[in-house]
């Protein structure tokens, strides 16, 4: 380490802690330290690199995945299908984070480029809901109706004009919903664009673990890396799945669990779809290099990242379902990556009280990739005493001693079982 | 059948799971064994696809051991159970299984109880043009040519280091090959003053004479302390440039040659493959004369888990005579673990067995200076040159990683991309981590080794899903 004093130091070196660092680094006044260890079951790299602003907020993706297999669970365990009809749709505010941040990726693109940064290629796909039968086209109809100022946003195709425009996809689709500014990205290479636009404007990249974060009467003082001490003015916690252990050095108890998700990784192919495509049983989305990327289960089984039989089965078979010619094609590697999660799905973000020099940029949870861009927004704003660009209201860690959380992970589990 | 003594999978039909599951037969212990290939004898007891008797190597050294060894599975084949055509393709810990692939449906084995007999693999060294059709590894000519009797090309050059290059040019020639030239990269002079120590393996010692007067006798030139440096040909290769390597095996440019051939076989040493073990999450560590990363075993081939035991080359590149005392050595570990045996009668069935082991490895180790690769094979490609076959990585790409500070195996994949195509870093992982040590000057502990993921061979989606 050529330096032991910083301005600002950023534990987690993820997509979140990468864009903080890029933000930050802009104002060549300050000194920015990422810090970053691997670990097995980072969730950027298991990352499906969806920008599905709305998808997300209404539950697609792994949260309708997660709730057809809940729905089963509880059918199996009572024979009916009870009241909770659809996945749990997130509130207004998390809509408008989504989509502020969505909005940021052309622009953020562009810039990094120019600077020199890697390519994190950037698509316009879109994601389409694939429904197959009468209750996804009810489920459907729930989510368009449910967002009516979005509406320019949406599309229904029938049957053929759904074959037109996916012709691999499965003809027994009775058509989808389109959600048309749901783009995708490359995830790693987004961290690593941001990380060299970060390091090009001269930010530290340090690889090691944090064992302790300094308070001093109230103020951060330093945070111990490879046993030797870096001194700071502000820590940001952007440890992902372990932002808890972070939160836990300065004396913070952070709701942040690790939820498992699995996915698989096709051998490379020619373009086979246009769009990222959800359905209930799964989410499949092309990469840039033509690998098609299949998700992905939600499992609350603490840090374990091993794959297992029964959920890959099931997801490929999802995806064979929906696009029949991937039965014959080769699927290269699984893996599983650790999302971390927050009660309320919706991230920890900005200071706390009465720790001065503290700021939270954890708990993303499923949207990490989508909103690492306003989040780096939001924690530079702090940094300069500048007035957030959204109302931090409902994302500071507060919100949880002051009122009881609904549609948590744990309770829906608790309803439906 | 006894069903309690069924559940041991042996993963591997070549001379250390065989060796294995006959030692558990002896015992009436019935095992499983997994193999991707459609008969035993794995890569170097190959059997020829015409039968072992109507082929012209029936004579030779390894067919004769191969027979012995055949002969006693065909007499405990009450006991051992052969799953062929099954690849194996890794281990889902939370499942307690390991899932091998028939290529029509998945099946899954007890992960608690298994002999590891995967094997090696040969090492890819890549250089400039390495990627040109014609050029092949030294072992998979041999395979074709000891099995198939298939040529190569018509005029073929063996370049690398190690006795398989001296066996596979006298193999070739027999079925009609022009071998132009056998390069190997290790000097003569470091092999004599090791007379008494390999005098201990007479046996060994005579058969690698015996393929050096071969090639005496048929006029094929044999050249000592000289290496590859890069392949040429328009759409294919038609020129080899070999060149005296110096002492770290850095090639002399100014005094290169250049061999005419349409074939050329690589063969720069073994990689123990070690994927299952890695995610099995056995311990391991870096021994250079054995190949790189291998599992940590007790001298019962015991690895450090549980119940889990590793024989043969997967543990440590010793070749086929010693896959055969470790299978056995192993099968007998699992007897006494599981109270088939008891510590004192192992102990008395391996005495004579450790004797020969021993004499193997010093025999082995007289070598280790003449083989085992130097430095100068980080040295001969360019910035262009592709490294990772699978992703089109080039050198210059690992270079840049380096220097914007990857120093681990695991940030080069990230970064440069390798490792992440169908092979999963087989080819080039290697290769990789040696560079990268060079670069940073550290040991290869520290740069790592790349993560196999489930699955470790591709396998189709409908494979998956068909229950």
């Amino acid at each position: 380490m050529k330096n032991n004093k910083f301005d600002i130091v950023i534990v987690g070196g993820g997509v979140v802690g990468a864009s903080v660092a890029y933000e930050l680094s802009k104002d060549s006044s300050l000194s920015i330290a990422l810090i970053d260890i691997k670990k097995p079951g980072n969730a950027t790299q298991a990352s499906a690199g969806g920008l599905w602003a709305i998808g997300e907020s209404v539950g697609l993706g792994c949260g309708v995945i997660f709730f057809k297999t809940l729905s089963k669970k509880r059918q199996e365990n009572h024979g009916v299908i009870g009241e909770v009809a659809r996945p749990h749709q997130l509130p207004p505010f998390f809509f408008d984070f989504c989509l502020k941040s969505n909005d940021m990726f052309p622009g953020l693109y562009k810039e990094l480029i120019e600077l020199g940064a890697c390519d994190f290629k950037l698509e316009k796909t879109g994601l389409k809901f694939i429904m197959y039968d009468q209750d996804d086209l009810k489920y459907a109809q729930g989510i368009y109706n449910s967002i009516p100022h979005l509406k320019d946003q949406m599309a229904w195709l029938n049957q053929e004009e759904l074959i037109i425009d996916e012709p691999f996809i499965n003809k027994k689709a009775i058509g989808a919903l389109e959600f048309l500014k749901d783009d995708q990205v490359n995830p790693y290479l987004l961290m690593n664009s941001f990380r060299d636009g970060a390091r090009i404007n001269g930010a530290e990249i340090i690889k090691g673990e944090v064992t302790d974060v300094e308070v001093i009467n109230g103020k951060v003082q330093s945070v111990t890396v490879n046993d030797g001490k870096i001194y700071c003015n502000t820590v940001v916690n952007a440890a992902g799945a372990w932002a808890k252990e972070i939160g836990n050095m300065v004396g913070l108890s952070l709701p942040i669990e690790p939820v498992k998700g699995q996915v698989l990784l096709s051998e490379k192919l020619p373009p086979i779809m246009r769009s990222c495509i959800s359905t209930s049983d799964c989410y499949i989305a092309q990469k840039d290099n033509g690998e098609v990327l299949i998700g992905s289960t939600t499992e609350n089984i603490g840090y374990e990242t091993s794959g297992s039989l029964s959920h890959l089965r099931s997801l490929a078979a999802g995806a064979v379902k929906a696009l029949p010619l991937l039965r014959n094609i080769d699927c290269k590697r699984t893996w599983a990556g650790l999302r971390p999660g927050t009660p309320d799905e919706v991230p920890i973000l900005g200071p706390v009280d009465g720790i001065e020099g503290y700021l939270n940029a954890c708990g993303h949870f499923r949207t990490g990739i989508l909103t690492s861009a306003i989040t780096a927004r939001i924690i530079s704003d702090l940094v300069n005493d500048n007035e957030p660009i959204i109302d931090l209201k409902p994302f500071l860690l507060d919100r949880f001693s002051k009122k009881v959380v609904n549609h948590s992970v744990e309770k829906m589990e608790d309803i439906l079982t | 059948m006894n069903k309690e003594n069924t559940n041991v999978t042996i993963v591997g039909a070549g001379p250390a799971g065989l060796s294995a599951a006959i030692t558990l037969a002896k015992y009436g212990v019935h095992s499983t064994i997994l193999d991707d290939n459609s008969n035993y004898g794995g890569a170097i007891y190959k059997v020829p696809e015409r039968g072992m008797e109507r082929s012209i190597f029936k004579d030779e050294k390894t067919f004769v051991k191969a027979r012995e060894l055949f002969k006693k599975v065909e007499h405990y084949s009450e006991y051992i159970h052969f799953k062929f055509n099954h690849e194996v393709l890794g281990n889902l810990d939370i499942d307690n299984k390991i899932v091998a692939s028939d290529g029509v449906t998945l099946s899954q084995f007890d992960n608690k109880r298994l002999i590891l007999c995967a094997g090696c693999y040969e090492n890819s060294i890549p250089f400039e043009g390495w990627t040109l059709p014609g050029i092949m590894t030294v072992g998979g000519i041999q395979l074709q040519a000891k099995c198939g009797n298939v040529q190569p090309g018509k005029n073929v050059a063996l370049v690398g280091t190690g006795p398989l290059l001296l066996l596979a040019a006298k193999q070739l020639h027999m079925i009609g090959v022009n071998v132009v030239a056998v390069v190997e990269a290790g000097r003569r002079s470091q092999l004599v003053n090791k007379g008494f120590s390999l005098l201990k393996q007479k046996d060994l010692l005579l058969e690698g004479l015996g393929y050096i007067k071969y090639l005496k006798k048929e006029k094929i030139p044999l050249y000592y302390g000289y290496g590859v440096v890069r392949a040429e040909g328009e759409n294919e290769l038609t020129k080899l440039v070999i060149a005296p390597y110096s002492k770290e095996w850095e090639p002399i440019r100014s005094k290169a040659i250049t061999l005419d051939v349409d074939a050329a076989g690589i063969g720069y040493g073994y990689v123990p493959r070690i994927q299952l073990t890695q995610m099995l999450n056995c311990d391991h560590e870096y021994d250079p004369n054995r190949g790189g990363f291998i599992p940590v075993t007790d001298e019962w081939q015991r690895t450090s888990q549980k119940g889990i035991y590793v024989a043969g080359d997967m543990g440590g590149i010793f070749g086929s005579q010693m896959a055969i005392y470790q299978g056995e050595i192993a099968g007998l570990a699992y007897l006494e673990d599981n109270g088939y045996l008891s510590v004192d009668s192992m102990k008395k069935e391996v005495k004579g067995l450790r004797k020969k082991m021993n004499n193997l490895k010093r025999f082995q180790s007289s070598f280790y200076k003449f083989s085992s690769l130097k430095k100068g094979l980080t040295k001969i490609q360019t910035p262009e040159t592709i490294v990772c076959r699978c992703e089109n990585v080039k050198l210059q790409e690992l270079d840049k990683s380096i220097k914007e500070g990857a120093k681990d195996m695991m940030t080069l994949k990230m970064t440069t991309r390798v490792g992440m195509g169908d092979c999963q870093g087989k080819m080039c992982g290697n290769f990789c981590s040696m560079y990268m040590s060079e670069k940073l000057n550290c040991s290869r502990e520290k740069v790592g080794t790349l993560r196999p993921r489930f699955p470790m061979a591709a396998v189709s989606f409908g494979v998956i899903v068909k229950k």
